[in-house]
């Protein structure tokens, strides 16, 4: 892997001069690399074709590199929560996969309570050949099915393991904004 | 009558070979970029010479060869074709690419070789130490 | 009617006479005697006339009381028909008829009568009596005189007369002014001279400048006010005591040019750049200060008026469908360039354009005929490509579109005020393009336009490419990335004709995703020969160039063919058509030709009649033809 760190380093330290040269006024060029991602998400934006239960919001419609997305799950332990994400797309996208975070605090095995979320397409699964709508409907996914052997709330996913039972009680209660475990979650069901 | 062609100024356009995949037909798009093999990829001004194409070996998927670089100089890449996942080889054609280019592509797949290779020593290890306390 | 006779006939204003009674009576009764002499010629009154009035208007009171009788006496008298003085009749009908000067000298003469009237009674009234005289005896003279009919005759007089008042000898001028000194209607005079005046300059700018735009006229204009005008007024109202301020004549005088400018604005904005000088002047006219008496809101009217009147005749004359697009774009340069002359800061301009931006945006053509007047296509709009051309105004345009990317972005200039926002407008070419909100479709119409002219081999190279990077001074450099791929299409194509020598086939080779605006999808096939001879080509191609390969682009190219001894250079379809007949004596069938060339049979008979119309094919039946030999 040695040599390419060394191919990564050189990119980076041309990247660094690009915008050194850029800050004083010389070189246009390195205007290149926010097009080429951008071109690429607005290409993946209007492709978008997702159900009914999820919708997108741009804050900033000037911006389309950051975004809102709300999941509310039709079936399922999650059922009738609304579910907010924040979607933000880097300048190396697709080379990078896009970052998503849950706004609230939740109840879920794949989520931790910082909003983190544990998807293998958004990480070591993620390929440039996949684009937002299959990231976001594998998302839709984890409140259909949430995967309990691949855990980021380790609690929440042995409780879902062993009683399913009590998790789906315990889904509940979290969804309404109260106590579970000693922990609060917020209210999704406004 | 004799209706001889003294000279011909032709119009054409240029089109990249493409492979055929299994269902018979091209894909036109790069699957990284999503823009057309005929034109560029997002960090060249001019198709064709100066943003030539890869052609995958071992699948059926090709890439602007820019793309496939940046895609693989990701760690997380691992090596593997974005489309189907498979180690990605490429067919080794002249004039497609300079030197240098196709030298960091050959030095990628080479790193991401032996990175896999290691991983699997290590995997081996792990087992054969599994093996050993199995038989504890 | 009630007239003031018929009210005195019936209630008798009380008089000097009615003063018979109690201790005053004495005294009294000898003014009246004396006073019965009047209007008889004046004699010296006697000591005791005057030792009477003395005691008579010992206190205010009965002062008071004396000049109320003493002015109802005065009304009476001027009331009375046949009024006599000096032996002559003055009437008031009589003198409405009479020349302006019997009617001068007679009430001059009454005025002097009434005067010694009263300096030979030795009246000492206060000046409060005095006053309520005065004004009672001026009313009775205005009165008498019919004020109105009297001014008009005056007015006429100094109309007529106007121009030689200077040096006016036969008519006692001084005099006359005296007479309005003395009868209190100097103000009336002021007016009646400066009616005149602005008539006389009015009359004089109407019948001189009018429609004369090409022309400096305002040093005239000054010279006709100051000798002819301020000569002449500044006399008489010196007679007056009074005084006119040259500057406020010049002013006068501005005022009406400008009102005469304003109700000709767009026939001069039309004639423009012949009627340049008249918009300078004007333009001087409107921004002249007379010292004192400058008032901001003429200024204000006469710029609203100059827009309203100006936009009316835009929405009559020019938003309408009868006027061409290349007329209307070159009415909007005059439009911009002439609002700038009359007022430099953009503020008229900016409020009479936005109508006509608002019209052009409709028309279907316009881009096109920018696009054409920017590269010199169009001898109409010759001036937009001379503004493009010049490259010095380039640098500062799109700034608000690219501020970012613009390397050649300046900051406005250090003395600019904080709303300097004039580049907006002053330029043309930015001015036109602003229409637009982006200026993308512009970007468009230009590569489509280049495209072709390469495709077709219209202009040499060297010519695209000065124009080229003249558009990118304007429009951005990075803005036209799609033709420089055109471009560079068309050098490396150039380059490659030494490739392939053992053909005459030379192929422009495109990038096709960038020309997809220009190449339509091929209403044919090529000729079995043409396209061996590119297949061959193609192959070469492909040994050169690894896995890529070439189609062929029928719709465009042309073949230089040699038919029985004569040359033809011809579109693809015309060469396509004709080579059926190469060696081949038998008649052909327009069915076969069609079906071997794809091509539509209305299509292939069109082909087959210009071969026949150039002599090479001949006409067998509508179905067939063969080669004429």
């Amino acid at each position: 892997m040695l040599r390419i760190r060394q191919l990564q380093k050189k990119k980076q330290e041309e990247a660094e001069a690009a915008q050194m040269a850029q800050s004083h006024g010389i070189s246009p060029v390195a205007t290149n690399r926010v097009n080429s991602a951008h071109i690429r998400l607005q290409k993946d934006i209007t492709e978008l074709d997702l159900p009914r239960s999820i919708s997108v919001q741009f804050p900033n419609p000037a911006d389309i590199s950051y975004f809102e997305i709300t999941i509310k799950p039709e079936s399922g332990y999650y059922q009738h929560g609304r579910f907010r994400f924040a979607v933000s797309v880097n300048e190396n996208f697709p080379i990078d996969p896009p970052k998503i975070k849950c706004l609230q605090r939740i109840y879920h095995p794949n989520i931790d309570l910082e909003g983190n979320i544990c998807l293998n397409i958004l990480r070591e699964d993620w390929s440039p050949a996949l684009n937002l709508n299959s990231v976001i409907i594998g998302l839709n996914f984890l409140f259909l099915e949430p995967n309990p052997t691949d855990p980021l709330n380790k609690t929440a996913a042995n409780v879902l393991k062993k009683t399913p039972e009590v998790f789906r009680s315990n889904v509940l209660n979290s969804m309404r904004g109260h106590y579970v475990d000693d922990g609060y979650y917020d209210n999704v069901l406004r | 009558m004799k209706v001889q062609v003294l000279e011909w100024n032709a119009v054409a356009s240029w089109h990249w070979d493409l492979k055929v995949d299994d269902s018979g037909v091209a894909d036109e798009l790069c699957g990284i970029c999503r823009v057309p093999f005929d034109g560029t990829c997002p960090s060249c001004k001019y198709p064709g010479t100066d943003c030539p194409l890869i052609l995958g070996d071992g699948c059926t998927h090709n890439f602007h060869l820019h793309c496939i670089l940046k895609w693989l100089e990701q760690d997380t890449s691992k090596g593997l074709c974005p489309m189907c996942r498979q180690v990605f080889v490429y067919k080794r054609i002249k004039n497609m690419g300079t030197s240098e280019e196709l030298h960091n592509l050959q030095v990628l797949i080479e790193g991401h070789k032996a990175m896999r290779e290691r991983e699997n020593e290590e995997n081996e290890f792990d087992s054969f130490e599994d093996d050993v306390r199995m038989t504890d | 009617m009630l007239s003031s006779e018929l009210i005195s006939s019936i209630i008798p204003t009380p008089n000097l006479s009615d003063i018979n009674a109690g201790e005053l009576e004495n005294d009294i009764s000898i003014i009246i005697n004396w006073i019965k002499l009047f209007p008889q010629p004046i004699a010296e009154p006697t000591l005791r006339v005057k030792s009477a009035v003395k005691s008579v208007l010992k206190d205010e009171s009965s002062q008071f009381q004396f000049t109320k009788l003493l002015n109802n006496s005065i009304n009476e008298n001027f009331q009375l028909e046949g009024f006599h003085m000096d032996g002559m009749n003055i009437c008031p009908d009589e003198l409405q008829g009479a020349d302006l000067a019997t009617v001068i000298s007679r009430v001059i003469n009454t005025k002097r009568f009434y005067d010694n009237l009263l300096i030979s009674l030795n009246l000492n009234l206060s000046t409060s009596c005095l006053n309520l005289y005065k004004k009672n005896i001026n009313k009775n003279f205005k009165l008498l005189i019919g004020e109105e009919v009297f001014l008009a005759k005056i007015y006429t007089y100094f109309d007529e007369n106007f121009l030689r008042l200077n040096s006016f000898h036969d008519f006692n001028i001084i005099l006359m002014l005296q007479f309005f000194e003395a009868i209190e209607m100097k103000n009336e005079l002021n007016q009646i001279l400066i009616n005149i005046l602005i008539k006389k300059i009015k009359f004089y700018i109407n019948e001189n400048f009018k429609l004369a735009w090409s022309v400096p006229i305002l040093h005239t204009l000054n010279n006709f006010i100051e000798h002819q005008i301020y000569s002449n007024i500044d006399f008489v109202l010196k007679s007056l005591h009074l005084s006119i301020d040259m500057n406020d004549l010049i002013k006068i005088g501005y005022n009406e040019l400008i009102s005469l400018r304003i109700n000709e604005i767009y026939s001069i904005i039309i004639d423009y750049p012949k009627s340049e000088i008249s918009l300078v002047e004007l333009n001087r006219c409107l921004n002249f200060q007379n010292s004192d008496n400058f008032d901001p809101n003429i200024e204000f009217y006469q710029r609203n008026k100059l827009v309203e009147n100006f936009s009316d005749n835009v929405n009559k004359n020019l938003l309408n469908a009868g006027i061409n697009t290349i007329n209307l774009i070159k009415t909007y340069i005059k439009i911009i360039k002439s609002f700038l002359i009359l007022d430099p800061k953009g503020v008229l301009l900016d409020k009479v354009i936005r109508p006509v931006r608002k019209y052009l945006k409709t028309r279907d053509d316009i881009i096109n005929k920018l696009v054409l007047g920017l590269l010199n296509k169009e001898p109409e709009l010759v001036e937009l490509s001379r503004e493009l051309q010049n490259t010095e105004k380039s640098f500062k345009l799109f700034k608000n579109f690219d501020e970012l990317n613009d390397l050649n972005w300046v900051p406005d200039p250090i003395d600019a005020l904080p709303d300097f926002k004039k580049f907006k407008i002053n330029d043309i070419i930015q001015s036109l393009i602003s229409i637009f909100d982006s200026k993308e479709i512009f970007i468009v119409e230009f590569t489509k336009l280049f495209g072709n002219k390469m495709i077709n081999s219209e202009e040499d190279l060297s010519v695209i490419l000065k124009m080229i990077n003249l558009l990118k001074l304007r429009f951005g450099k990075n803005e036209f990335f799609n033709l420089d791929i055109m471009v560079k299409d068309f050098i490396n194509s150039r380059s490659n004709r030494g490739m392939v020598d053992s053909t005459n086939l030379n192929c422009l080779i495109l990038s096709h995703l960038y020309w997809s605006d220009i190449i339509e999808t091929p209403s044919f096939t090529l000729h079995p020969s043409l396209l061996l001879t590119f297949q061959a080509y193609n192959e070469m191609y492909k040994r050169e160039n690894f896995n890529r390969f070439l189609k062929i682009i029928p719709n465009f190219g042309t073949v230089k063919l040699s038919l029985e001894g004569k040359s033809y250079n011809v579109p693809l379809d015309k060469a396509s058509v004709i080579l059926m007949f190469h060696d081949n004596n038998e008649p052909v069938s327009v069915a076969s030709i069609s079906e071997t060339l794809n091509m539509s049979e209305y299509f292939t008979n069109k082909i087959l009649e210009f071969w026949v119309s150039e002599g090479i094919l001949l006409k067998i039946t509508p179905q067939l033809y063969a080669s004429n030999e």
